[in-house]
């Protein structure tokens, strides 16, 4: 009796166990997959704004360019230099690529479409990007190249002092929200365009955004690549698979601070005509890929756009104008809150 | 909010407006920090008696924290006086914002009725001391003092930590008063009830400067620039008495058969360090370092009674304690500053070169031995009288013989001072002149010292009076 | 057994973690075990049902503290043979004294295993949390600010120190310049050679 009892406990287990892998799968394939399009496409941009016409040779307009890339990457030799820490070295690449991965398991496609619907999602979201520096520093440690040292710690001050000003963002989103987890975080935000929290925390939506950018290292913020100056940073002794990994991580972070941008400030899977268009109104993934597509964009642009910072301008302008900046609003936002202000609070 | 909150409440504001004050007119630091310590002693005094437990005693005042805060606030008041010439050099702002937080925290200390503010209020001021002792950034002997002092009360503070965890464990609460009932119950595990105490009894002695958890106070004393050793040796020695009061005194009321045996152990080594460690010492504030461990043993002696009369005993000795420091270390600043010496062979001739400190010091150094009439006599008295109370006969007695043998030294400085011929850095040293102010809050030290000592009735009264009720009936 | 599996699982880690910590000669490692530590007493709160603790404690302590803990260890140069004979030298001392505490504080704690502590309530409990703090423990929490506003006030201290003679950029005074203080237009007569003094005659021309 036990014995079936507990084999079918067993079976219960592993059938969860393989629809929670499905699942998975199912939320890292297409990740994957919009990363190898995302360099297509950044090549494509950046190329069409300095009047160039980017990667056109490998299928039909280069649509086929990643696959190449991928394989060039992966059939390539993976170098370790002679007295780096060899251990260290290797595993750098995946404490980079997992937390960017990992992330998605509380981010909502659609209403109640998380890997895992939690409480303190939002939480979460927090502890894993903040997790994301350990594989740059390691790698910059591990690789015993000063040129890939310096960018480690450029990189970690950087992302330190980027965080305190991205938690005080997300305080904004909480307070307006009353909630920690995603899903209700969206649902908050229901009720047409005029609802989304970017009106009413349109600074505190700005700075999540440039914190975000200088999070992933994507320029103006790429001081720990920083190519005129420390050569490649922190991957500059990585070949092959390894520099594949960081390539991926960089990307798949870049995706979900587009897709943690449109959640949290932009009404996520919510369309923009809700209530007033019949069909254009109705909620969907599709809502959300177009919000997350245009963030994306933005980070394109950027890149086209600004030169970029010194590293003390850096550093100042998370210290001393994001901080005050975010804590400014958010005591604002204690009395529109106290006084209820407008469609939000 | 209760009125009794007032006074820290003002003290932690003060705290911020020095901080601005620092920023903008430097010059205003220090007359705003007495301005606003003399305005808390005032409140205290004036809300003092408006006692009660708010919040499941995480604040408490009762007559004892009524007693002691305005002490504290006095207290903190000289040790800034008297150090203000020397640290007049350093960022003013930080270093009277780094004070009033330290004395936040020994306010907030005494008025917890809670393992948490305890905690928090011990923290503050320890904290506080630390950053005050390094604040001196060309001082390489600071900076040294200073991690000494960090590490081990880092080290300490995690010890009594453990206490609290386990305390909390084997009760299940952080109200001290609901932990001494719940550990005189019958339902309290002996075994973890020792390993508690003892964690938290280790901590506490670190913090009290006890022997054998003594070895940084010597080092820290005679690392620290004197202004940060007297304002380290005064007023945070009675909170940490009061740390021990309220954590074991009232929250393991219950459980004197464990931790008495424990106190007469390190009132005896500390009373024995104290003496003999400070005899061969050259350098006056380590003297006054080992004389420090040597007091806290005698303030355990009452402590360890258990009763509302030995901690009377005890509180009346910490507060004589405090002024005799006070006194002494005001000296050993000026000295300092006129002749950038802190040997005690260059006392020598002190009488000659200024009468008035050589009797401040005469007077205080007697004191600290037990000479009577002076205050450190009737102090040792009464703590004996509690020792003996509490049955501990032998251990009075050895006290008083330890105390014979650190007569000896306390003697030796008011040789050196009188009778021997004024060296080099005495002789040569060029005329500073002591800011009035200081000399007549010195003279008011010392007229204490004798005057107290003459007439402690008062003093003693208010000890015993403040002790009343401190206690659960049993 | 199995349903405690995770338990035992994390405090296995944990344990392992805080060994490496102890025992690791190289710092940079040492750093690193306890990050796995810190993530190891996180799995074991989330376990228990502290899932604002486990995620504060992964945020604070891995991502910012532990952070900066490695940068310093990695910028100091560490003599590892140094500490790696100070340490073989202290170990019997130190593990005889570890084993001993440990067992005078399980033969003395065995006794309270059962009965005492509290369950933490279930599902979420950050609301819960927030509350209580912003209540009933609303004066400690205001103690700890004042920590945090000393621990500023002591680091900074501590560690500022304004040099002399360093050339740093002022954005508010750069914002402020105008054109008058950059640029000086000079009348010079038309038949001058180049790249000599100027002339007396030369006129300073008001803009």
């Amino acid at each position: 009796m036990t014995m079936a009892l507990s084999g079918q406990y067993m079976t219960n287990g592993l059938l969860a166990a393989g629809v929670l892998l499905l699942k998975v799968l199912a939320v890292i394939m297409p990740i994957t997959v919009v990363v190898a399009y995302l360099t297509y496409v950044e090549r494509k941009v950046i190329g069409y704004m300095q009047r160039r016409i980017g990667p056109h040779r490998v299928g039909y307009r280069g649509l086929l360019q990643p696959f190449a890339d991928v394989f060039k990457l992966l059939l390539k030799e993976v170098l370790v230099p002679a007295s780096a820490n060899r251990f260290l070295f290797l595993t750098a690449p995946f404490l980079a690529l997992v937390p960017a991965l990992a992330t998605w398991a509380v981010v909502p496609f659609w209403r109640g479409a998380a890997l895992a619907n939690v409480d303190a999602g939002l939480l979460y979201v927090l502890a894993m990007t903040s997790m994301t520096v350990y594989g740059i520093i390691l790698a910059g440690w591990s690789s015993n190249s000063k040129y890939a040292l310096l960018g480690a710690m450029r990189s970690a001050a950087q992302m330190v002092a980027y965080e305190i000003a991205m938690g005080f963002a997300l305080v904004g989103v909480i307070m307006a929200s009353n909630s920690l987890n995603l899903d209700r975080i969206v649902v908050a935000q229901a009720g047409g365009l005029h609802h989304w929290y970017i009106w009413p925390l349109l600074p505190l939506a700005v700075v999540y955004f440039i914190c975000g950018v200088a999070e992933t290292n994507r320029a103006p913020f790429d001081v720990a690549e920083g190519e005129s100056e420390i050569v490649a940073g922190f991957h500059v002794e990585y070949s092959g698979a390894g520099f594949a990994l960081f390539f991926l991580a960089e990307y798949a972070n870049m995706i979900l601070i587009s897709a943690l941008v449109s959640i949290f400030f932009v009404g996520g899977w919510l369309s923009p005509f809700e209530g007033l268009v019949p069909i254009l109104g109705k909620p969907g993934l599709h809502w959300l890929a177009l919000k997350m597509a245009f963030f994306l964009f933005c980070f394109l642009w950027f890149r086209a756009t600004f030169p970029r910072y010194r590293y003390d301008q850096i550093m100042r302008l998370g210290w001393k104008v994001f901080i005050p900046l975010t804590l400014l609003w958010i005591g604002l936002e204690c009395v529109w809150k106290a006084v209820g202000f407008g469609p939000w609070f | 909010m209760p009125l009794a909150m007032s006074g820290l409440i003002l003290v932690a504001l003060a705290a911020c407006a020095v901080l601005l004050l620092g920023l903008f007119r430097p010059q205003l630091a220090y007359p705003a920090t007495q301005v606003f310590l003399a305005a808390a002693v005032v409140v205290e005094l004036m809300t003092g008696t408006s006692s009660g437990h708010w919040w499941g005693g995480l604040f408490v005042q009762d007559a004892f924290a009524a007693f002691i805060k305005p002490v504290l606030l006095v207290v903190s008041m000289a040790v800034f006086l008297y150090g203000r010439p020397m640290v007049s050099r350093w960022p003013q702002g930080e270093y009277y914002t780094l004070g009033l937080l330290a004395v936040a925290g020994m306010l907030i200390l005494t008025s917890a009725g809670h393992l948490l503010t305890l905690f928090l209020g011990l923290e503050l001021m320890s904290l506080a001391l630390y950053a005050m002792v390094a604040l001196d950034r060309d001082n390489d002997m600071a900076s040294e003092a200073a991690m000494k002092y960090f590490m081990l009360g880092g080290l300490s503070s995690g010890m009594l930590l453990y206490g609290f965890s386990l305390l909390y464990g084997i009760t299940g609460t952080m109200n001290l008063q609901a932990m001494a009932l719940a550990l005189g119950g019958a339902g309290a595990p002996g075994s973890a009830v020792v390993v508690a105490l003892t964690f938290a009894l280790a901590g506490t002695a670190f913090k009290l400067g006890v022997a054998p958890f003594h070895m940084w106070l010597p080092d820290v004393y005679e690392g620290s620039p004197a202004a940060v050793t007297l304002f380290v040796g005064a007023a945070p020695k009675v909170a940490a008495l009061v740390l021990l009061a309220r954590l074991v005194g009232q929250g393991a009321q219950a459980n004197l058969a464990i931790w008495q045996p424990a106190l007469m152990v390190l009132a005896l080594v500390s009373m024995a360090v104290g003496s003999f460690g400070a005899l061969w010492q050259q350098n006056i504030k380590r003297l006054l370092a080992y004389s420090a461990i040597a007091h806290m043993g005698f303030v355990l002696l009452g402590a360890l009674a258990g009763s509302e009369a030995g901690y009377g005993a005890s509180i009346f000795y910490m507060t004589s304690y405090a002024v005799m420091s006070t006194a002494a270390f005001g000296v050993v600043l000026v000295v300092c500053q006129m002749a950038q010496t802190e040997r005690i062979a260059d006392y020598a001739g002190l009488a000659e070169r200024s009468p008035w400190l050589a009797a401040v010091m005469m007077l205080t150094m007697f004191s600290l031995a037990g000479v009577p009439p002076l205050l450190g006599f009737m102090a040792k008295l009464e703590v004996i009288r509690a020792a003996v109370g509490a049955g501990a006969v032998r251990l009075a007695v050895l006290a008083v013989l330890l105390s014979v043998v650190a007569a000896f030294y306390y003697l030796r400085v008011v040789k050196v001072m009188y009778m021997d011929a004024p060296t080099v850095a005495l002789g040569r040293s060029p005329d500073v002149t002591v800011p009035a102010d200081i000399k007549l809050v010195l003279g008011l030290n010392g007229a204490m010292i004798l005057l107290l000592g003459m007439m402690p009735g008062h003093v003693l009264h208010w000890c015993q009076q403040a002790l009343r009720g401190f206690l659960l009936p049993s | 057994m199995l349903p405690a599996l995770p338990f035992y699982l994390a405090s296995a880690f944990l344990i392992g973690a805080s060994l490496g910590v102890v025992g690791s000669r190289n710092p940079v490692y040492a750093a690193l075990f306890l990050v796995l530590a810190f993530v190891s007493a996180a799995v074991l709160w989330l376990l228990a049902g502290a899932e604002f603790l486990a995620m504060a404690l992964v945020v604070v302590y891995v991502g910012a503290v532990m952070v900066l803990f490695l940068f310093v260890v990695m910028m100091i140069d560490v003599r590892l043979a140094v500490l790696h004979r100070s340490f073989v030298r202290y170990l019997p001392l130190g593990v005889l004294v570890a084993v001993a505490m440990m067992v005078q504080i399980i033969a003395a704690l065995r006794g309270l295993a059962q009965g005492a502590g509290h369950a933490f309530p279930e599902g979420g409990n950050t609301e819960a949390l927030g509350t209580l703090i912003y209540t009933r423990f609303l004066y400690p929490f205001e103690i700890a600010g004042l920590i945090l506003l000393l621990a500023i006030v002591a680091a900074i201290a501590l560690t500022l120190r304004r040099r002399e003679g360093t050339r740093h950029q002022d954005p508010g005074r750069q914002v402020l310049v105008r054109k008058q203080d950059r640029l000086r237009l000079w009348r010079l007569p038309p038949h001058q050679a180049s790249g000599e003094q100027l002339p007396a005659s030369a006129q300073r021309e008001d803009t």
